[in-house]
């Protein structure tokens, strides 16, 4: 069944789609001030309105382009296209001086289709055993996964800061309580108003958190960049990439793991991978770290594209998203009335196979489409941003609107990038919001059902008993403890 | 996420130095004192919660209440922004607040780019405000081809020529013509390729 469903993925139209989804990610992501995480909220707008498969494909492929496509500016105009390309810009823009842009733009390419195998790879290895591990998961287990999401994603993205991270996750955890309660049918925090029944949908505030508010954001600036003249033969040099095997392996193991952190995304890959990198690099390499080295484009371009896959694997398996992009994918699959978690294989059969060969397929078309567009999104850059950006605000008005087709989804998104706004300019996260709101009806019901059946359990069974059937929730105690310890006497001490 | 200087493309052979301050770029604008005035706000929303929290009814037994969990998240929320405040004030945020806060109120105000920001902002909400409470539709009929326009075009279109007009800065026309094509093209796609209603269409 599995070579039936990968073999569904190569019909024509399929193919079609998935080569758009990645042509548009690529120069989405080329544009300086889209991000991926923006990409992937518009599309859950535009996902409505597709069937389940064509919908995973596109959003899949978009994905897939848009990490790599930040390499491209990077390179060629000294300005990210997405976060995650800085230590690549820093690296390939020095060489674009000295006359190697093209080969340092072959160099991100090749890296990046090794980085997107990597995650492939180590996803298919892995599902299956975290799958067997996620069906031990009881009630108390995923009440503690739920939390221990929400506080690592707090600590990975606030820096080193965590505790501002962990403020805007309970921030959202307590608007994930709005609305009826779903044991009791208990009204929450509704102040009478049946709208606020229904609860607040994080998909709304995911368009206004990182699509209305990335524009307030980035709008007003001014910030003028040029335009390269001449670019040079773009030659994807494997032999680079052979020379530096292990460095490769090296990071797409990383930018896998790190993936699959809630959290934790593309941006701590990248870093992470260039800052080992550096520490393990010759001395002769070391020198040129900083400067121009081809190995440290690698080292981030490998990282980053392995975390599309390694985000993938806490999506799939538990329906804890690795980072906002696989929230935008898991709300398009919740769209699709598709329940993501332990029970995928049961629910959704083949869809797991089908994951897996839409993100082959989009590997190898990112490649080819890499190559052929770097020179129209050279041309790309010579439109301003000023004209880009507010073409982008009525496509957030329409994917808030396409969420439930009613006004209270639009004004949601709406008050989200106000909040959005603020809280970051006072240094507040915004990715641990959005996790809460999704993890948080999970982490109530699980919670007060466990605690049901440990006082039941209590009554009937020794504590030896209940601790020894439980291990994995007590494991999961000591990671959850050990997240906020790490956060406020090692990393909070330090800030 | 990153503190660096995208204009300043250094011609030196100093090699530049990658600063990662987390997932999401959030370490250049906080500061103790406005840190200690979050604080303050998100502490007084986390009391409100919790008392809210506390006054919900108990159907069954109160480890299975439906406030319970809120409860818990309410007063750690407290917690936490007591550790925050606390780490401002040790880092000298409560010195002069009121001075500082009023300071950074009149420096928010003569900043071209959050005024920019803000009346950025101000139109999105009345563009949305209209859109959805001010609507109608036309069929209008093109040989064959019947094509409902309503408010969300007119609208749009208004909207988008304004915000071009100003930070793009072209001609009317020119911000008028993209404003016009734009808006149709994305309002057939949804509507025709993907069969969603546009606002104010439903």
């Amino acid at each position: 069944m599995s070579l039936e469903i990968i073999l569904h993925v190569l019909t024509p139209y399929l193919l079609l789609i998935s080569l758009l989804g990645v042509t548009l990610g690529i120069m989405w992501g080329a544009m300086p001030g889209l991000s991926t995480t923006m990409a992937m909220a518009l599309l859950i707008g535009l996902a409505a309105g597709m069937d389940q498969d064509t919908a995973i494909v596109f959003m899949i492929g978009v994905y897939t382009g848009s990490v790599f496509g930040g390499a491209i500016s990077a390179v060629l105009i000294n300005i990210p296209g997405t976060p995650d390309a800085v230590p690549t810009m820093i690296e390939g823009h020095s060489l674009a001086k000295q006359g190697h842009g093209g080969l340092a733009l072959g160099t991100a390419i090749a890296a990046s289709f090794m980085g997107n195998w990597v995650g492939i790879l180590l996803l298919i290895t892995f599902i299956p055993v975290i799958l067997l591990l996620a069906l031990q998961f009881k009630s108390w287990e995923m009440f503690l996964l739920s939390m221990w999401g929400i506080a690592v994603c707090g600590s990975m993205s606030a820096g080193e800061l965590p505790i501002k991270g962990w403020i805007s996750g309970w921030i959202g955890l307590l608007f994930a309580f709005i609305g009826l309660d779903a044991i009791d049918g208990v009204p929450r925090y509704t102040f009478g108003s049946e709208t606020l029944e229904d609860g607040i949908s994080y998909i709304p505030v995911l368009i206004g958190l990182f699509g209305l508010a990335e524009i307030l954001r980035v709008l007003p600036q001014k910030s003028p960049y040029s335009i390269p003249s001449e670019v040079g033969r773009i030659v994807p040099p494997f032999r680079v990439l052979w020379k530096y095997a292990r460095s490769s392996l090296r990071s797409g193991l990383i930018g896998t793991i790190i993936g699959a952190i809630p959290g934790a995304g593309a941006n701590v890959a990248s870093f992470l991978a260039y800052d080992v990198g550096r520490r393990r690099a010759s001395e002769e390499e070391k020198k040129l770290w900083g400067k121009g080295s081809y190995e440290a484009i690698v080292c981030a371009e490998v990282a980053n594209n392995a975390n599309v896959g390694g985000s993938m694997l806490p999506t799939l398996t538990l329906g804890i998203p690795g980072n906002a992009a696989a929230a935008a994918i898991l709300a398009a699959l919740e769209m699709k009335n598709v329940v993501v978690g332990p029970t995928i294989q049961t629910e959704n059969p083949g869809l797991i196979y089908f994951i897996y060969g839409t993100l082959i397929i989009a590997n190898f078309f990112m490649y080819g489409m890499a190559i052929a567009l770097v020179k129209p999104c050279v041309k790309l850059f010579s439109l301003p941003r000023t004209l880009l950006m507010p073409l982008i605000i009525p496509l957030c008005v329409i994917a808030a609107f396409a969420v439930g087709l009613d006004h209270f989804h639009v004004y949601l998104a709406f008050i989200a990038s106000l909040v959005g706004y603020v809280l970051h300019r006072f240094g507040f996260p915004l990715a641990p919001m959005v996790l809460a709101l999704i993890l948080g009806p999970l982490a109530d019901e699980n919670l007060r059902r466990s605690l049901r059946i440990f006082a039941n359990q209590f009554e009937t069974r020794t504590l030896t008993t209940i601790a020894s059937e439980h291990w994995i929730g007590i494991v999961l105690v000591i990671v959850v403890i050990y997240t906020f310890y790490d956060g406020i006497f090692k990393r909070g001490k330090e800030a | 996420m990153v503190q660096e200087n995208n204009s300043s493309v250094e011609e030196s052979d100093v090699p530049q130095e990658v600063v990662f301050t987390g997932e999401e770029d959030v370490g250049e604008r906080s500061s103790p004192a406005k840190d200690l005035g979050t604080a303050v706000i998100i502490a007084i929303f986390a009391i409100a919660a919790t008392v809210l929290a506390f006054n919900m009814p108990v159907i069954q037994e109160a480890y299975t209440a439906p406030g319970l969990l809120p409860i818990i998240t309410g007063i750690t929320l407290l917690g936490m922004v007591l550790g925050l405040a606390k780490r401002a004030v040790r880092m000298g945020g409560h010195i002069g607040f009121k001075k500082k806060f009023f300071a950074a109120i009149n420096a928010f105000f003569a900043n071209e780019e959050d005024l920019r920001t803000v009346f950025l902002f101000a139109l999105v909400g009345i563009y949305i405000v209209c859109l959805l409470n001010l609507s109608f539709s036309h069929d209008v009929v093109i040989f064959e081809f019947r094509r409902a326009l309503g408010s969300f075009e007119l609208y749009s279109i208004i909207f988008l020529t304004g915000i071009l007009k100003f930070f793009w800065g072209e001609t009317w026309q020119k911000c008028l013509g993209i404003s016009a094509a734009w808006i149709l093209i994305l309002s057939s796609l949804f509507v025709h390729g993907f069969s969603i209603p546009m606002p104010g269409m439903a």
